[in-house]
């Protein structure tokens, strides 16, 4: 995986360098527009990390040639303009992401991963939380290696909760999901589905946490 | 032009002969009919008098109606400096005796009795003339009946007359009006000069001098319109003072920190052992983090102050907004061990607002009950009906004494040194509620200890409704 980064302050262009070779990435460093288009004429890289306000020729300038061109490849803002209008900006002129300065380093890998991931498309049918998986496709979840036995609703719920993973799940959003199968599913049978799956759950190492007022959050119990 | 863009002058000139000028054509048309009957009443006279003159001298000579006049009368009968002069004299029975062939017809049936003089308008030859007809009786004479006089004469002089008098009246009057108007330019030229040597004054002032414009040296009708000024100075001056000191605050705010990891990293380069370099560095990091948070609030507070020109409030769920961002934190604060509860009461509850910027405001109150706050966290929303929408964030947490309640607000205060936190969250509550003319108050929590914040938004007024 090779990664452009093109920041042109030097403090923040190091570190966010020396952190991204440990965490195995190769690394080019352009400081300015100018330098940015040049490696990116002369190398197919796999993401874009793109500050905005650069000296020579400014970030949006060379993301929109960029996307001119045609290249596809994931590119994430890193600036420290965060109005909404500047968020737009940047997303409309064919930015994938965009982190604000002053950010964590952990907080960028992670993102740039992300990115990556869904570029390449390898978008993961096993979904894992604790000791429990599941497969969209085959529509099946294990607790370890053992095959748990769920209803085609249970299933539904469990599916609509992981997929929410690390976010709150509102009860009406349960209940909008069931009422495919049920005629008006009531917020009360939404309870009892959690109920059922909550006691299924057990010995899964993830757990089913209420939120009153707002819904539910599936969360690993350590 | 527009109203608006001319001058008081030219607004005081434009009003006075805008009202004077139909008076003016008034008094031309009143003048000159008035002048008219006075004159025609005059001519009148004398046309009557002319009438009788020529009676007269009729005779009767053996049942024959006659005029005896003598050559020299005839010519002044006929002829006068400008008007043309006729008559005609007819019998008993209507037969031609003397004068004009055609005479205007009488008035009404075109009888006329014994001995009466009538007066009338008529038309000769296409041209406008006056009439007067007088019916001579022939009694006591050889014949019988009446004999009909008329004399008539053109309208030349009396119009004359008429329209020298009219103007005799109107052209003074003009010259008034004109004097007026001028009158009225040169005097509000002069009564508008303290108003420039005001302006001169003004202009020659500093930018940033906020003082009271004296008052001296200005007419009164101008008192109310400079006090006004100088409270809004007193305002801008009191902004500013504010605005200073929050930079200075800002400033010292950011040197802690600053200072804080420039010590630190001079000591992790000094450092011999790797524990006590990763310990500095990991403070460097938290300290770097702090400052961070420091930027991004006074960053939201200008914003907010921005906001303040550009506000367009909308309609907007109060529960669903609200909702929304407990939402979006309950992930974070239980990550921290705290639950966040929602609650909602008294059915709909629309707010009229900003929805990022009350996204915000309740951003920053559960961040504070996070900071400062228990083990959970519970956001109401209660609607009060006619008394408008609250909405409450509250922890189980320590809370602030009373009597602190008023100096949590002031930017950057804190209640203890020991959490991190940039000390504006409160601030930027109250402002953004502010925007909203919505009211920001503490209260111990229902949730036995604890601090509940409570932000009541008005009632949305019926004309807002569409």
């Amino acid at each position: 995986m090779k990664i452009l980064l093109v920041e042109d302050d030097p403090t923040l262009g190091e570190a966010v360098m020396l952190a991204m070779r440990q965490a195995g990435f190769a690394v080019d460093w352009a400081r300015d527009g100018v330098q940015a288009e040049n490696a990116l004429a002369g190398y197919a890289y796999d993401a874009l990390l793109l500050d905005l306000g650069l000296p020579r020729r400014a970030g949006l300038e060379v993301l929109r040639g960029l996307r001119k061109r045609g290249a596809t490849l994931p590119v994430m803002i890193l600036t420290a303009r965060d109005t909404v209008e500047d968020r737009v900006r940047g997303l409309d002129s064919g930015a994938d992401d965009y982190l604000l300065k002053p950010f964590s380093l952990d907080e960028l890998l992670a993102r740039l991963r992300a990115l990556l991931r869904r570029a390449h498309g390898k978008a993961d049918t096993q979904i894992r939380m604790g000791r429990l998986s599941f497969d969209s496709v085959k529509r099946q979840a294990c607790i370890g290696e053992t095959p748990l036995v769920l209803s085609a609703r249970e299933l539904e719920v469990l599916e609509i909760l992981l997929s929410h993973a690390g976010r709150v799940t509102a009860k009406e959003a349960i209940a909008d999901r069931l009422t495919g199968w049920d005629e008006g599913v009531g917020e009360n049978a939404v309870e009892v589905y959690i109920h059922r799956l909550r006691r299924k759950l057990n010995e899964s190492g993830v757990s089913i946490r209420t939120l009153r007022g707002l819904g539910y959050l599936l969360e690993a119990v350590s | 032009m527009n109203e608006e863009e001319l001058s008081l002058r030219q607004q005081l000139i434009v009003r006075m002969l805008s009202m004077m000028l139909p008076l003016f054509f008034l008094l031309w048309v009143v003048a000159y009919f008035s002048s008219l009957y006075f004159i025609n009443a005059a001519f009148d006279r004398s046309l009557a008098r002319r009438t009788y003159a020529l009676a007269d001298r009729v005779e009767v000579l053996d049942g024959q109606v006659l005029l005896d006049l003598p050559v020299a009368a005839r010519e002044m009968l006929a002829f006068d400096q400008e008007d043309l002069l006729f008559h005609r004299i007819t019998g008993p029975q209507g037969q031609y005796i003397e004068g004009e062939m055609e005479m205007p017809h009488l008035p009404g049936k075109g009888e006329i009795k014994s001995g009466q003089l009538v007066i009338y308008d008529g038309d000769k030859d296409g041209e406008a003339v006056r009439v007067a007809a007088f019916a001579l009786s022939l009694k006591g004479t050889s014949a019988h009946g009446v004999a009909l006089i008329q004399v008539g004469e053109t309208l030349t002089r009396r119009s004359a007359l008429a329209e020298r008098a009219t103007l005799a009246i109107v052209i003074p009057m003009l010259l008034m009006t004109l004097t007026a108007a001028a009158a009225i330019a040169y005097g509000v030229g002069q009564g508008l000069e303290p108003v420039r040597r005001l302006r001169d004054r003004l202009a020659a002032r500093p930018a940033l001098d906020l003082s009271p414009v004296p008052l001296e040296g200005t007419p009164a009708e101008l008192r109310p319109f400079l006090d006004e000024i100088n409270s809004l100075l007193q305002r801008l001056s009191g902004a500013v003072e504010a605005q200073s000191r929050f930079v200075s605050d800002a400033a010292h705010q950011l040197r802690t920190p600053i200072a804080g990891i420039w010590a630190q990293a001079e000591a992790a380069m000094a450092a011999a052992r790797h524990d006590d370099k990763q310990l500095a560095l990991q403070r460097i990091a938290h300290s770097a983090q702090n400052m961070g948070e420091l930027v991004q609030k006074l960053l939201i507070l200008a914003r907010v102050d921005a906001a303040e020109n550009t506000l367009r409030l909308v309609r907007l769920n109060g529960i669903a907004l609200a909702r929304e961002i407990a939402r979006d934190w309950a992930p974070q604060a239980l990550a921290k061990g705290v639950e966040i509860g929602f609650e909602a009461a008294g059915g709909e509850a629309q707010v009229m607002g900003d929805a990022q910027l009350l996204r915000e405001m309740l951003a920053n109150l559960i961040d504070n009950a996070l900071r400062y706050g228990g083990k959970r966290i519970t956001l109401a929303v209660d609607s009060l009906g006619q008394e408008g929408v609250v909405w409450s964030v509250s922890d189980n947490g320590p809370g602030i004494p009373e009597p602190q309640y008023a100096a949590v607000f002031a930017p950057f205060h804190r209640l203890s040194d020991g959490v991190d936190g940039a000390g504006l969250g409160l601030t930027i509550v109250q402002r953004i509620a502010r925007l909203h003319g919505a009211e920001v108050s503490l209260g111990p929590s229902k949730m036995g200890s604890g601090l509940t914040v409570c932000v009541k938004f008005p009632p949305i007024l019926a004309e807002s409704q569409a």
